[in-house]
């Protein structure tokens, strides 16, 4: 089934032409959002190991923080 | 005569009152000048609007609600001219709070803008777009709303950026990374006179 398009308020399928233009834009897509969700990860996980380092909880150092 | 001039039952209407009302609102602008309706889509990867950007306003406003997606997806914006979307030079600064978390990213040299993001919960965002239609940067900033798949957990999206390519637009696009969203949306300048 051919994705969708609105063009102009126009809800139409996409020509060949677009859908091959869009998947291939998407995939760059899907790879810049993957590196961004990355560095949510990383971070993270840096917080979490800092946290096991000093022996506190989130909330607990959360409430230090208040 | 003090403007608008004001009627009550039995008052009678004269010509030069009616008309002194006529131009007292003749000088009034609207602060927002609705230049593309609400626009409904269905289903769509993609919504292009195109001439909607023009020398007549700097600044403008994008309200664009999801009532429904077909999946967790990344909402994209990308500007336009001429019927092409452009496609590099996108940056971004975006901040996430979800109950007591917090997550922030900065993301350079993009393909499009991230505009926000849906679940099959609706969601709502406003994105201002500042002199697309200049040749020089245009400033983006966008704040909203969606729900991790229940509305009992809203989760708050601030996505500031820019799209560092120095030309005119006279249009944009919104897109999706994956899957399928349904709903509407309506863009409004700025006006720029008193």
């Amino acid at each position: 089934m051919a994705l969708k398009i609105n063009d102009n308020g126009i809800n139409r399928e996409m020509t060949a032409e677009e859908e091959t233009a869009h998947k291939a834009w998407q995939k760059i897509a899907q790879d810049e959002a993957q590196a961004q969700a990355q560095i949510v990860t990383d971070r993270q996980a840096l917080k979490e190991a800092t946290l096991a380092k000093l022996g506190l909880t989130a909330d607990e150092v959360a409430a230090l923080l208040s | 005569m003090a403007l608008p001039v004001t009627f009550v039952a039995g008052d009678v209407l004269e010509a030069a009152e009616l008309n002194s009302n006529f131009t007292y609102l003749d000088g009034k602008n609207a602060g927002l000048v609705c230049v593309k309706a609400e626009t409904a889509f269905t289903t769509a990867s993609s919504v292009t609007a195109d001439n909607v950007f023009t020398s007549a306003y700097t600044n403008y406003l994008l309200n664009l609600t999801i009532t429904s997606s077909s999946a967790e997806l990344v909402l994209l914006y990308k500007n336009r001219v001429g019927g092409v979307s452009a496609s590099t030079d996108y940056n971004a600064q975006r901040v996430t709070f979800s109950a007591t978390a917090t997550d922030a990213a900065r993301i350079t040299a993009q393909t499009s803008f991230r505009l926000g993001q849906a679940r099959t919960v609706s969601s709502f965002f406003a994105l201002n777009i500042a002199s697309p239609q200049l040749a020089a940067q245009t400033n983006l900033f966008s704040n909203g709303i969606y729900n991790d798949n229940v509305a009992t957990v809203p989760i708050a999206i601030f996505n500031t950026g820019n799209h560092s390519t120095a030309t005119a637009y006279d249009g944009l696009e919104i897109l999706t990374n994956t899957g399928t969203i349904t709903g509407f949306y309506s863009v409004y300048a700025y006006s720029k006179t008193v």
